[in-house]
């Protein structure tokens, strides 16, 4: 199956990135064997995105202080 | 000291309005407030940490310049997000023209804060995700960054991108698929 194709059973991989990358469900993929083994792979994948967007990013020191001195006194300044 | 507390409480809808007047402090209290996520919006999209540390400038100084076009019709914080996002997506842009991708990735999350090897393990984790998000298509990066890893609902995104939820969905979808596949080749 391709980044984006289609499962014997008429699914496309995209509509199942798209019910991961929601936590959404259907009502069609519990009960189709094609679609599980597919979501649980695409969910194993999708773990790294929900990681990172957890990973906090620390904001440089003096970045605030660096902003602040940049931006002119006046707005046409 | 005493503007200064009372600025701290002031809601950004009402800093932004007093900023549009002409008020420089509230303007500041609104860097104080929203530069971290600023960053980390910029370091996302543009994925080096020097140049979202440039982004966020420019960022500033352009909403410092854009006041006037803020009438209120949209969130503060939903403008400020627009602001740095242009930016970063401008940046980007301008980028593709001059550098190749593989020499300005340098993304920087910080430690989670759960033990060194934890925090390793999430930062390679955000290290390669960031590189795939930066093989998008600058059309395809903000939205994904917007919803995947800022979280925001499809209507905040498509209020930040001005464009209709359907063609939002349109554009996720597509990046979706590409960030998979990207990841694919990174590991």
């Amino acid at each position: 199956v391709t980044a984006d194709g289609v499962l014997p059973c008429g699914r496309s991989t995209g509509e199942l990135i798209t019910l991961v990358a929601d936590s959404a469900r259907s009502a069609h993929a519990p009960s189709c064997p094609h679609c599980s083994v597919e979501l649980a792979r695409l969910d194993r994948e999708w773990e790294a995105v929900r990681r990172t967007a957890a990973s906090p990013v620390r904001t440089p020191p003096g970045l605030v202080s660096r902003v602040l001195a940049s931006v002119p006194e006046t707005p046409f300044g | 000291v005493t503007i200064g507390a009372a600025r701290r409480e002031d809601t950004d809808a009402g800093l932004l309005g007093a900023a549009a007047r002409g008020d420089r402090p509230a303007f500041d209290e609104l860097v104080r407030r929203h530069t971290p996520r600023m960053y980390r919006v910029a370091l996302r999209v543009v994925g080096d940490a020097v140049e979202a540390e440039d982004v966020v400038q420019d960022a500033w100084v352009a909403a410092w310049r854009g006041l006037d076009r803020f009438r209120g019709e949209a969130a503060a914080s939903t403008w400020l997000y627009r602001v740095v996002t242009n930016a970063a997506l401008a940046h980007v842009r301008r980028r593709r023209l001059t550098v190749p991708l593989d020499t300005v990735l340098d993304a920087a999350p910080a430690d989670a804060g759960d033990g060194p090897e934890r925090s390793a393990v999430r930062n390679e984790t955000s290290q390669i995700v960031l590189r795939a998000v930066a093989t998008l298509e600058p059309s395809q990066r903000a939205p994904l960054v917007l919803r995947e890893l800022e979280g925001m609902s499809y209507e905040e995104v498509a209020a930040v991108l001005d464009i209709p939820v359907p063609a939002l969905r349109s554009r996720l979808h597509r990046a979706r698929v590409s960030l998979l596949s990207a990841l694919r080749e990174l590991r």
